[in-house]
């Protein structure tokens, strides 16, 4: 079992974000959410009981009986009981953390099986009423026929003069001339229901005249054994039963008179009937007690009754008996491969398969420079047909790797709900683009700054009930997540109708912090004042609150999506909402980038990162007090020459070349000696010794072998402009 | 070889009777996640016999079962359920399902249900 066990708490993972999901739409009054709830519930059950996690299976269980309650209309729905479910959600995903690192379910559940007890008690009362009421209601029925319908006991054991009316009348409507006696075996766990499927199975071929005990008596805690009253063809009855599991025994009696109309049931032949079943049911049977049976019935005063065909069936012992085979095994794996339309991968076997496209990526490269250098036409056609295929694997790969972006909105339902109970506002929250997806890199690394964008939304954005009051914008507060694909890149926005950013509060705490002089805060533009919020230890709420923390947020989010190559903005209008706005590659293992040579020495940009590019000579500087900047279409941008910072000695070109590269809303140029190429390249970690060393994001290798720094343009060009 | 169609929600599911069966020398038709798929595939394959999960999304096993009978009434379609289910399965059985497994299973009740039914 051990070996379902990632299976296991995968599909665990998936089905608490269903379940969060679900609470929510259920507190929003849909009220189908509480089938996805208990399916869920069901499910979990289900497999946690395979792998004996019994406290997980006990809790569920718990939790689907009053989910089972509510759905039958037992149990009234109310906060409380939400609440009480969101807290199993919770401990279930304790013990989901607690499986997966120490293998045990060990939590305790005490708390919450006693509060569902609770609710299963009202259901019970209920229920115990509507049984009252039902028995009520046969006993009248009984008394109008004044005939009471046979019990077990009835036809077991005691019989009674309206035991024989009752049978009589069986004879009367229509004669049997079989008497099915089936017990079935000791470890069969719902025996009402494999006698209910004998029965149904029975009605297909052949008339059920009676049964005894009656269908509607057998129930959870129903024996196994009964009797069924046949007119039909014996020998299909046999066939049948041999097409059903779980059966220990059964007999067929043969019932001779069966042609004769009149033919009725003596009560003493009722009688032997049942002495034939007690003893049918007291003993394993054996081929000499067959016998026994016979003489018994040889016994009877009138001889109606004659067993002509007692087939015994064992409980199929060879059935048990599996053929595990390798060989045989194999052979069908492959049959089954080809009919299986989806398979679970492990992520890390995706990851591998990246590299090792990344691999072929460099070696692709390295052939098209050979095959240019040696000008061989066939080598040339060969090595474009293999640049076809490797683009289109790399395109298959980076397919497998996408993830729907739902895998991360869907928990924030629940986290809205949360938080607006806990700062008492009233917040409908709106998802959109759920299907868009992403790299299952990037969305890992995504989560926690989106968890902390909403988390602010609700916090910092969306105002209180009462001061919602006082505006036109009404009680509830809108927040809205939404992604969605623009060009090959994903925007994902948070949008609140709160109270927007407040600049002056913005350019206030910044001078107080003293993050930048006043003469620095008069020349920022409005969009780069709200930039603000993303710079390191900010903060303008008076009041530090557990829920969005003490301001460092905000710049980790900015860091994070950076890395990732992307790009975060903030609009807003004051009093009436605040809509972050991130802008994400699709992938990150492999990115274009720009080839650029200063020196003799190559790097790498990111095109992500590159507004334009443009060759510039002396003419195009101006000296503004005694730096150059670069003067382009009226506008001043500041410069990093790159050979400054690398210390790269060689001298200054006539014409050089400006990569412009953007930096919190404002352009800087980048000056390179010349742009070599543009293409794909396969990003590697910088290793423990480097992975300090600031500027870069990654190296590279080209086709030719060498090793190429990625230049990682934020923090190159913060450090440098900010010294 | 018998060719059997498994219906269940959970990947988990599926892989644990896939695993039981392929070991009793049964074929795989194919796998479905929920009802609709279940009768979709059902008349693509015309499996041998159909493992059918009770609760699932979009449509339960029970709808799964009516509409596959309605296409193929000698469908033979055997529940499979945890307890708690027992009214359901009843209701199936009066519905034409041919046999029932309840989790949390064991392999040699599992082969045994499948084979009877089948006749194998």
């Amino acid at each position: 079992m051990a070996a379902y066990k990632d299976d296991f708490l995968q599909e665990l993972y998936e089905c608490l974000d269903i379940f969060n999901q679900s609470f929510v739409d259920l507190e929003n009054g849909d009220s189908a959410a509480i089938n996805e709830i208990f399916r869920v519930a069901h499910t979990i059950k289900g497999m946690a009981g395979f792998l004996r996690y019994s406290s997980l299976e006990n809790l569920c269980h718990s939790m689907e009986e009053v989910l089972s309650g509510i759905k039958n209309g037992d149990i009234e729905i109310n906060s409380e009981l939400i609440d009480i479910m969101l807290s199993t959600v919770d401990r279930i995903t304790d013990m989901v953390k607690q499986i997966e690192n120490e293998d045990n379910d060990k939590v305790k559940i005490e708390d919450l099986l006693e509060a569902f007890d609770k609710y299963k008690k009202v259901k019970d009362v209920s229920r115990g009423n509507l049984c009252i009421q039902k028995q009520a209601k046969n006993n009248i029925q009984s008394l109008e026929v004044t005939s009471p319908k046979s019990s077990k006991d009835n036809f077991r054991s005691d019989p009674e003069p309206h035991c024989e009316q009752q049978t009589k009348n069986i004879g009367d409507e229509k004669t049997y001339n079989l008497i099915l006696n089936v017990s079935l075996s000791a470890d069969c766990i719902a025996k009402d229901l494999r006698a209910s499927l004998i029965i149904e199975s029975l009605r297909d071929i052949c008339q059920v005249l009676k049964i005894s005990p009656d269908e509607d008596e057998m129930d959870s805690s129903f024996n196994g054994q009964f009797a069924v009253f046949l007119s039909g063809d014996g020998d299909k009855v046999e066939d049948l039963m041999d097409r059903i599991s779980e059966i220990e025994k059964f007999n067929i009696i043969y019932n001779e008179k069966a042609e004769n109309p009149n033919s009725v049931l003596a009560e003493s032949q009722t009688n032997t009937l049942e002495q034939n079943s007690k003893e049918f049911s007291d003993q394993e049977l054996q081929l000499d007690e067959v016998q026994v049976l016979e003489e018994n019935l040889d016994e009877l005063p009138d001889q109606d009754l004659k067993p002509q065909k007692i087939p015994e069936t064992g409980n199929s012992k060879n059935d048990s008996s599996i053929p595990y085979s390798k060989s045989v095994n194999s052979k069908k794996m492959s049959s089954e491969t080809k009919r299986q339309e989806t398979i679970r991968v492990s992520t890390s076997n995706l990851d591998n398969i990246m590299n090792l496209v990344g691999e072929l990526v460099i070696n692709k490269g390295r052939l098209l420079q050979i095959s240019q250098q040696y000008n061989i036409n066939e080598l040339k056609e060969a090595t474009g047909t293999l640049d076809k295929s490797i683009s289109s694997l790399q395109d298959e790969v980076m397919r497998t790797r996408m993830v729907k972006i739902e895998k991360v909105f869907s928990k924030f339902p629940r986290m809205i709900r949360d938080l607006s109970r806990k700062l008492d506002k009233n917040i409908d929250f709106e998802i959109e683009g759920q299907d868009t997806e992403l790299d299952r890199t990037i969305l890992d690394e995504i989560s926690d700054p989106l968890v902390h964008l909403v988390r602010n939304a609700v916090d910092h954005g969306i105002e209180s009930s009462q001061e919602r009051e006082k505006t036109e914008k009404g009680e509830i507060g809108h927040i809205k997540l939404s992604a969605r694909r623009e060009k090959n890149n994903v925007i994902i926005e948070i949008e609140d109708d709160g109270k927007g950013l407040d600049l002056e509060l913005l350019k206030k705490k910044a001078l107080e912090k003293g993050l930048l002089s006043p003469s620095e805060i008069e020349n920022l533009t409005d969009d780069e004042v709200r930039m603000l919020i993303f710079a390191s230890g900010f903060s303008t709420k008076e009041k530090v609150t557990e829920i969005s923390g003490r301001g460092v947020g905000m710049d980790a989010v900015k860091s994070a999506v950076e890395k990732l190559g992307g790009k975060v903005r903030v609009h807003s209008k004051m009093g009436e909402y605040t809509r972050v706005k991130i802008d994400l590659p699709p992938t990150v293992a492999i990115i274009r980038s720009l080839l650029i040579e200063v020196g003799s020495e190559i790097y790498a940009i990111p095109i992500s990162n590159v507004v334009k590019a443009l060759s510039v000579g002396k003419d195009d500087y101006k000296l503004v007090k005694g730096t150059p900047l670069l003067y382009i279409n009226n506008k001043l941008i500041p410069v990093v020459e790159l050979k400054e910072i690398f210390n790269i000695e060689c001298k200054k070109l006539d014409k050089e070349i400006a990569i412009i590269v953007e930096r919190e809303n404002e352009e800087v140029g980048l000056i390179v000696d010349s742009i070599i190429d543009q293409q794909e390249i396969v990003i590697k970690p910088l290793t423990t010794i480097f992975s300090n060393s600031k500027g870069f994001s990654g190296v590279t290798i080209l086709g030719d072998g060498r090793v190429i720094p990625i230049l990682d343009v934020s923090s190159l060009i913060r450090d440098d402009i900010d010294d | 070889m018998t060719r059997v169609l498994i219906v269940d929600d959970t990947a988990f599911m599926r892989k644990l009777l896939k695993n039981i069966l392929f070991g009793a020398g049964f074929d795989i038709a194919g796998e479905a996640e929920n009802g609709k798929q279940a009768v979709e595939l059902y008349q693509k394959l015309r499996p041998d016999v159909v493992t059918m999960d009770v609760v699932m999304p979009e449509m339960t096993g029970l709808d799964a079962l009516k509409q596959i009978k309605s296409v193929d009434k000698d469908a033979k379609i055997v529940m499979c359920t945890a307890i708690g289910q027992e009214q359901i399965v009843k209701t199936a059985i009066k519905l034409g399902a041919r046999g029932y497994i309840i989790k949390p299973f064991q392999a040699p009740k599992v082969i045994e249900e499948i084979k009877k039914v089948v006749g194998a």
